[in-house]
């Protein structure tokens, strides 16, 4: 069933066994979970079913820190969230990933890729993801499907396995899913303001719901879910501090810190002697990739954080095209950028807080200071001398930095960018001190209050977040069929 | 310090011509020097063939990466230097390989890449050997 809360009476109240507050890919993937089972499930939609100027401005904030997205246009805000603009890039989390490394600080997991391995499998089909393998020699076998690897006989770099989604447009797939199911009364134009608890109880009372239209209505059901998004999650509860004066789940300051993007930076071009076929270009619903990794030794014995390249042909122009497709078909591959993106260590500097402007409901709107430290330069640097060095060794080609990674003292250049990619702002430990969410992703302190999305996320890895999201999602709803039973 | 190789002078005169080659390895596609240049007579003259087919894009670019690779090695900006301290690295290589052939300046090159020899010019990551190459070449 679905209602537009603009249309509800002014003051309903909606009750139910859990309550979902976000449609995106993992609010969605949690309801479908739900779907047709004797639990009665509320699923709360901020914005409509199509994307609409007025909600979307809701997103507005500022940017404090390193040059970044417009924070109304770097999500959406509306039935499917971002997936309504995603590419469609997934893959896995490595192993090194989820272990607790004493070069980064704040780093590991309280569980392994082992006991998400499951997860990612179902997650998969949600996301039209094809065959679940992530194995580069199986698909380098594939002489339909498959791509060719660079030769990297005992090399500190390795091939990553990526995939490609669709891009599944949640919003579009799973709508009739959710509409249909008996059991899933879904509210588009459902603006959550305010989550209520009273001082000192760990337990949520209920939600307060804004329209923009003016009318005000609530929620209330047993257990809780955020699903927000990386920004929208702290957000939210930052500014929930009606009960608990820091915001629910704050008692140790934790909510908004920590925020993780992947850093993006072109960071050189390789003349290959032969045109390298990593897949990137034959794009195509569940088709595999590779992007160029550094291993776990490497990583281990430099002290440096995730690190991966992929590398594309600089076309340039139509003319530019030709030429090089000339050029190409008479024996010379064109010049490949190498376009890295690496994992941001966890900083406390970076991070959502409260902005003293109000959005058009009364809720406070953020500012965002995405920071970087020495440690992801070093990454850069370490990882980027390597690749040219094994280039070289391979006898596959030549590397040539660019001059920002080879000059001293340097800055970030202009060109450095995210990848909407909204992460750790709640971020997941076994210990309230380290984070805001415990290993089931309920916030620690809070008995019926759980956090989906990438911003549970300790630390980032360099694979695209949606597929660990929604991976994530599935094990809270498995965990979350236990306590409602 | 360089070991003076021994070696007769038509030896050497080949010798240069595979050094002005391998600057143009990288630049072209062409992988000939990864092949051992003294397996015949016939296959060195094609090497030679091929070079001064390649010549022109090679000393383009040494023109660029010559002087930048002297800039901050000023001390070794004298081709006969250059162009023993290349050969003798080279014969270093081929022994510790107990090879029986001629030079390879492409395994040498690889060798130097594999020990981390490397030296960045005007960004590139090269193999020390190459940047000499390089240097050698602007200095012919």
């Amino acid at each position: 069933m679905h209602s537009d809360a603009r249309t509800l009476p002014d003051g309903t109240e909606i009750e139910g066994d859990l309550c979902i507050i976000g449609a995106g890919a993992a609010g969605i993937s949690i309801a479908r979970e739900f779907a047709n089972t004797k639990h009665d499930v509320i699923l709360l939609e901020a914005g409509g079913f199509e994307r609409d100027p007025d909600t979307q401005s809701l997103y507005d904030g500022e940017n404090i820190g390193l040059p970044y997205f417009p924070l109304d246009g770097t999500r959406l805000r509306y039935f499917g969230g971002t997936t309504g603009h995603w590419s469609g890039w997934c893959s896995r989390l490595d192993p090194i990933d989820f272990e607790e490394r004493s070069w980064i600080p704040m780093s590991g997991w309280p569980f392994t890729l082992e006991e998400l391995e499951p997860y990612y499998r179902r997650a998969h089909p949600l996301l039209d993801l094809g065959e679940y393998n992530y194995n580069v020699d199986y698909w380098s076998n594939q002489w339909w499907d498959g791509f060719t690897p660079l030769p990297l006989e005992d090399s500190p770099l390795r091939t990553k396995v990526f995939k490609w989604s669709a891009p599944t447009r949640f919003g579009d797939k799973y709508r009739s899913d959710i509409l249909n199911s008996s059991n899933i009364n879904s509210f588009t134009h459902s603006n959550v303001t305010n989550i209520k608890t009273k001082k000192a109880e760990s337990r949520i009372e209920g939600l307060q719901i804004r329209c923009l239209n003016g009318k005000e209505h609530s929620a209330k059901a047993r257990q809780y879910i955020l699903a927000c998004g990386g920004l929208e999650n702290p957000r939210l509860l930052l500014n929930s501090n009606r009960g608990k004066s820091r915001g629910i789940g704050n008692e140790n300051g934790l909510v908004g810190r920590y925020f993780m993007e992947h850093p993006h930076i072109t960071t050189g071009k390789i003349n290959f002697t032969e045109w390298p076929d990593m897949g990137y270009w034959r794009r195509g619903t569940g088709k595999p990739f590779g992007i160029l990794s550094t291993s776990k030794t490497f990583q281990e014995e430099k002290q440096i954080s995730n690190y991966s390249s992929y590398i594309y042909p600089k076309w340039g122009d139509i003319n530019s095209t030709l030429e090089k497709g000339m050029k190409y078909y008479l024996g010379s591959p064109p010049e490949f950028q190498v376009s890295t993106r690496i994992e941001q260590v966890p900083n406390d500097k970076s991070r959502v807080t409260l902005s003293g402007q109000k959005d058009k409901l009364g809720v406070n709107k953020i500012k965002l200071n995405w920071s970087l430290t020495e440690k992801e330069n070093r990454t850069i640097d370490i990882a980027s001398e390597m690749l040219g060095r094994e280039i070289g060794r391979l006898g596959i080609g030549r590397l040539k930095l660019m001059d920002w990674v080879s000059g001293e003292g340097k800055d970030w250049p202009d060109s450095l960018h995210g990848g909407h990619h909204h992460m750790g702002t709640t971020r997941m430990s076994e210990s309230p001190q380290k984070g805001v969410v415990d290993p089931n992703c309920k916030i620690h302190g809070v008995e019926n209050l759980y956090v989906a999305g990438s911003s549970v996320y300790p630390t980032s890895g360099v694979a695209n977040p949606t597929l660990t999201l929604v991976a994530l999602a599935l094990r809270i709803s498995d965990h979350l069929k236990k306590q409602l039973s | 310090m360089a070991i003076q190789p021994q070696k007769d002078m038509e030896r050497r005169r080949f010798l240069s011509y595979l050094l002005l080659g391998g600057a143009a390895t990288f630049l072209t596609g062409f992988d000939f020097l990864s092949q051992s240049a003294g397996e015949s007579g016939s296959t060195r003259g094609k090497l030679i063939q091929e070079f001064l087919n390649l010549k022109t894009t090679a000393l383009s670019r040494s023109r660029v990466l010559g002087p930048s690779y002297l800039q901050d090695h000023s001390g070794e900006a004298d081709p006969n230097w250059l162009k023993t301290t290349i050969a003798d690295s080279c014969h270093r290589q081929e022994m510790a390989q107990d090879r029986q052939d001629d030079h390879d300046v492409g395994s040498q090159i690889r060798s130097d890449f594999a020990r981390g020899r490397t030296v960045e010019v005007n960004g590139w990551i090269l193999s020390r050997t190459e940047a000499r190459l390089y240097a050698l070449t602007f200095l012919s």
